[in-house]
């Protein structure tokens, strides 16, 4: 019997300690424990509704904690391979669209060439056929 | 990881720096935008590569995407970094592209490309996906711990104080969430997931924000949400006792009201039983009275086989009743009719002595031959104690006759219903005198009743089919069962009739029912009044000295009284209906007055007559105390009277006009005033007290002229009767036919109650054992009762069974046939040692037929078929 009184006791205490119930309701808790000198079935309900809502949020975030933890390594084992990696694809990625852009430079510049050198060779038929003309 | 093959190339740092020194050259300047653009597209790169894309790839992981869908997610921004930097390197490219020429164009690619790529290679990416995932790891092991430990710890107080929980017998909350007031409950969700994402832990979070957002309720609500339920629970409690009490109540109510009728309805069969009992004495007595010799003897063999069994059973009752064809035209008896007929038998107290004498022959039987002379004397001495039974002592004196008595078969009427539509008249007809006119048979007939034969010649050629009917039924009822009649004959005519029925109904208005009982009550009396009358006549037939001394008299003036009662009664009955006469249309009113006044006449008159001959009883016996021992002088009177009458026919015959009927009256008297002189005259050599008497009596006849007048009256009155009775034939013949024809074939499933058969098999067997049908839509077996004299226990087949009850099984083998109709649940209290239970009886009234090979059924039985269930 007093195992058991000490049993709830220290529940009780453990219980009123957290953090988690307001001020307001330990004091309310507390005065009816002893108005009603015991543990009685309001008492009992009131804990089972807190342990109730502790366990489930508690729970809830304790799974989905370690869901996370455990995407989390898997995502890391991803990366780590070479063939898979996030990091080694983008730089593959980036590195073809540098090749594509030099070699689109590359032909626009090209062409922008031969057009001078058109250009010039017109140019230089002008001057020629003018200088004939003069000559003539 | 990062590629470090040209890590001697110069840094973004050392491009950029570079390029802030001016370069007055126009290559100088070219290569100088060039790195320029190179180094901002290499940062943008190196800004989504090291820092946005491992991020994002991260988060996406920890909201549950999978690894490939993050990548091809994170990929579209790696695109459109790159687009970036090659938006950017256009710009560049197109200033290049101007002046390439100038410094080589060739060139000029070749660095821009090699410049990207050893760029984007030598790219120190700061925070690789890697490195977040490896940091997210981390944080995620201890929050994950610390979350497993603090779950541990709440599930480890619980299991504390679940014991105390138990204990106090409280309900374990599914709907703990209805004690958190507002959003109290989401915000703490959502805080959580932030915490997570923002790696700042969520336990420190939690509590603060439901402390200090202070919407985390609890007490206060638990405290009225337990009283609250403790008053719903009283409350609950409080009307569940008021239902229970209410439901008790009307539960006793119906017992009651349902016992209450029942024991209505046993009043009623106990009384239907004793009147029916009491008829049954009567017609058994009379149909003994009325039997030939031989049938005679079987009839009173089997009363008395009946009488004398200690054990009785219902083939003994059936066999003993097909003796008598009038009162049982068909066996096996139904179950009341049994009982009646057992109870009657029991009250024939001439059996008595006729069973002493049947067990005193079976005695004498067994003695020595030597010893039969005495025994036979004996015998004699015994059947001389026997009164009123004088046929039956012949018969009982001869041994042998009484032990080779047969049983005579009774022939089943065959059930009838009308059918859908009615024959002809002529259709009708026809099939009667086809009927009757059968080889031999009219030769026969008219033998026996020649009379009746001409009266039938003369109905059958009627047109008014239902006088001929009447006739049929009323003088010749032997011919609808004798099988003169066909059977498809009287399935015609019954149909006829019931058509002709409902036609009537139709077009007739119907009889009030104040006429029908008022004529019912009149008829009554009239009865009384020609059984009363008949006895009066009896009495002035049996003038013998001796016998009107004896009791005669006492029945002569009982009559004489009667005379003046029955006008009285008839007074009565007129008063009782003259009250409701208003209520009658007028012509009911014509009528009833009517036939009052006429039954009223009627009565009056006989009252007259009987006191007339009362009168003359009295001057009779003046007369006889004169005249007894002068018969000479009686002669002499007789022969002055004859003269006298010749004197006075023969003035009447002159007269002007002749009263014919008082000069046949005289002619009459005359005639037997010649006989009697003429006897007294034969008489005379011989003549003694005894002879004298018989002339005396004709005197008396003589005396009593007016008594021939009587008798014609009396014959008139009931010749109104009849013509009375003929009316009301041509009114309500249909509806006689309706019930005392089809009703008497078919009643017993129209009126027998159940639970009235159940109470007579009940009372004749103490308790009857009948089939208990577990389930009524799986009887596949019926025991049936022993009294039907049937196998104990047939196979049976539902065939039928209709929405209102009715049940139809027949055997395996076709020859049975079993209708269960109208169940009905009876409830009654059983005691069973100290407990009482509640005893609950599906019942169905039951008719069980034969069936013949063409599908006819006949020999209708009744039977009860339950099945019980006991509840506590």
């Amino acid at each position: 019997m007093t195992n058991q009184k000490d049993t709830l006791e220290n529940f009780l205490r453990w219980f009123l300690d957290l953090e988690e119930i307001s001020v307001e309701a330990k004091k309310e808790f507390t005065g009816h424990l002893l108005e009603v000198g015991g543990f009685d079935d309001v008492a009992a309900t009131y804990v089972d509704v807190v342990m109730s809502y502790l366990i489930e949020t508690s729970s809830e975030q304790a799974k989905r904690a370690k869901e996370q933890l455990d995407a989390v390594q898997a995502a890391i084992e991803v990366e780590k391979n070479p063939e898979t990696s996030l990091r080694v694809k983008s730089v593959r990625e980036a590195t073809d669209k540098m090749k594509d852009l030099a070699q689109s430079f590359k032909a626009k510049l090209y062409r922008e060439e031969q057009k001078k050198e058109k250009g010039e060779a017109a140019q230089e038929q002008v001057e020629l056929d003018t200088l004939k003309d003069r000559l003539k | 990881m990062v590629d470090t093959t040209h890590a001697d190339e110069p840094t973004t740092e050392e491009i950029v720096e570079g390029l802030q020194k001016p370069d007055e050259s126009i290559e100088k300047q070219l290569e100088q935008e060039l790195k320029i653009a190179q180094a901002m597209s290499l940062a943008s790169v190196n800004e989504h590569m090291s820092g946005l894309i491992p991020r994002n790839h991260a988060d996406n992981i920890l909201d549950g995407r999978s690894v490939e869908d993050s990548m091809e997610s994170v990929s579209v921004a790696v695109q459109a970094a790159l687009e970036g930097v090659s938006t950017k390197m256009q710009g560049v490219s197109n200033a290049l592209t101007r002046e390439g020429w100038r410094i080589g164009g060739t060139d000029i690619a070749h660095q821009i490309t090699t410049l990207d790529i050893n760029g984007l290679n030598s790219v120190e990416i700061g925070t690789t996906s890697l490195d977040v995932l490896e940091a997210s790891e981390d944080r995620l092991t201890k929050e994950n711990e610390l979350l497993q430990a603090r779950n541990k710890r709440f599930m480890d107080q619980r299991e504390v104080v679940d014991p105390f929980l138990e204990a106090s017998e409280i309900t374990k909350s599914k709907g703990w969430k209805r004690f958190f007031v507002g959003t109290g409950l989401a915000s703490g969700a959502t805080v959580s997931t932030i915490g997570l994402a923002t790696g700042v832990g969520a336990i420190s979070l939690l509590p603060g924000s439901l402390i200090a957002g202070g919407t985390y309720l609890a007490f206060a609500a638990v405290r009225k949400y337990v009283a609250s339920q403790r008053e719903k629970a009283k409350e609950a409690e409080a009307k569940k006792q008021a239902h229970y009490k209410k439901f008790n109540e009307d539960f006793l109510t119906q017992l009651n009201q349902r016992f209450t009728e029942y024991k209505m309805a046993a009043n009623l069969i106990k009384e239907a039983g004793e009147a029916g009992r009491d008829a049954l004495l009567v017609n058994i007595e009379q149909s003994i009275d009325m039997a030939e010799d031989e049938d005679r003897a079987a009839m009173g063999e089997s009363l008395m086989k009946l009488k004398n069994q200690t054990n009785i059973l219902d083939a003994d009752i059936n066999t003993a009743a097909s003796r008598f064809p009038m009162i049982a035209p068909r066996t096996p008896l139904s179950e009341s009719m049994k009982i009646n007929f057992l109870e009657a038998v029991k009250k024939v107290e001439w059996i008595d002595n006729m069973l002493k004498v049947k067990r005193e022959l079976n005695k004498r039987e067994a003695i020595d031959e030597s010893f039969m002379e005495s025994t036979q004397a004996q015998e004699a001495e015994f059947t001389t104690q026997l009164s009123g039974v004088d046929a039956l002592n012949d018969y009982l004196t001869n041994y042998k006759s009484v032990k080779e008595m047969e049983v005579v078969g009774i022939k089943p009427f065959a059930l009838l219903e009308p059918d859908a539509e009615s024959p002809s008249e002529d259709e009708l007809l026809r099939d009667i005198r086809r009927d009757l006119a059968r080889e031999g048979f009219l030769s026969d007939l008219s033998d026996k009743f020649t009379a009746d034969m001409t009266d039938m010649a003369g109905l059958a050629e009627s047109t008014d089919l239902i006088f001929t009917l009447h006739h049929l039924f009323c003088e010749h009822d032997e011919f609808l069962v004798d099988g003169t009649i066909a059977i498809p004959t009287l399935q015609k005519i019954l149909t006829w009739i019931y058509h002709k029925d409902i036609e009537t109904r139709r077009g007739v208005p119907e009889v009030s029912d104040l006429t029908v009982e008022l004529v019912d009550d009149l008829e009554d009396s009239s009865s009384g009044l020609f059984a009363k009358g008949n006895l009066i006549l009896e009495a002035l037939d049996m003038l013998e000295l001796d016998d009107l001394d004896k009791h005669s008299m006492s029945d002569y003036e009982t009559s004489k009284d009667d005379g003046k009662i029955f006008v009285i009664q008839i007074e009565k009955i007129h008063t009782k209906f003259k009250k409701g006469k208003n209520d009658l249309p007028e012509n009911d009113q014509n009528e009833f007055e009517t036939t009052f006044e006429k039954f009223k006449k009627h009565a009056e008159y006989l009252r007259d007559i009987t006191h007339e001959a009362w009168k003359k009883k009295k001057d009779f016996d003046v007369w006889k105390s004169e005249n007894i021992d002068d018969p000479d002088s009686e002669y002499n009177t007789k022969n002055s009277d004859i003269s006298r009458l010749d004197d006075e026919i023969a003035a009447l015959e002159g007269a002007d006009p002749r009263d014919e009927d008082e000069i046949a009256r005289k002619t009459s008297e005359r005639e037997l005033l010649i006989e009697f002189v003429k006897t007294v005259e034969d008489s005379r050599p011989t003549f003694n007290r005894n002879s004298y008497k018989r002339d005396e009596k004709r005197a008396a006849e003589e005396f009593f002229g007016g008594s021939f007048e009587i008798e014609s009256k009396l014959h008139s009155v009931e010749g109104y009767a009849r013509d009375t009775l003929y009316r009301r034939i041509k009114g309500s013949l249909f509806e006689k036919f309706e019930k005392e024809m089809k009703q008497k074939m078919l009643d017993h499933w129209e009126k027998n109650d159940p639970y009235k058969i159940l109470l007579a098999l009940n009372k004749k067997a103490g308790k009857v054992t009948v089939g208990y049908l577990k389930d009524i839509e799986s009887i596949r077996q019926v025991s049936l009762p022993s009294h039907l004299d049937q196998k104990k226990t047939t196979e049976m087949v539902l065939t039928k069974n209709s929405r209102d009850g009715e049940l139809e099984m027949q055997s395996t083998d076709g020859t049975l046939l079993l209708h269960l109709v109208k169940p009905m649940i009876h409830v009654e209290k059983v005691k069973r040692g100290k407990n009482t239970d509640i005893l609950k009886s599906l019942v169905h009234n039951a008719i069980i037929f034969d069936r013949a090979t063409d599908g006819s059924l006949s020999n209708a039985r009744e039977t009860v078929v339950t099945n019980v269930e006991f509840t506590s």
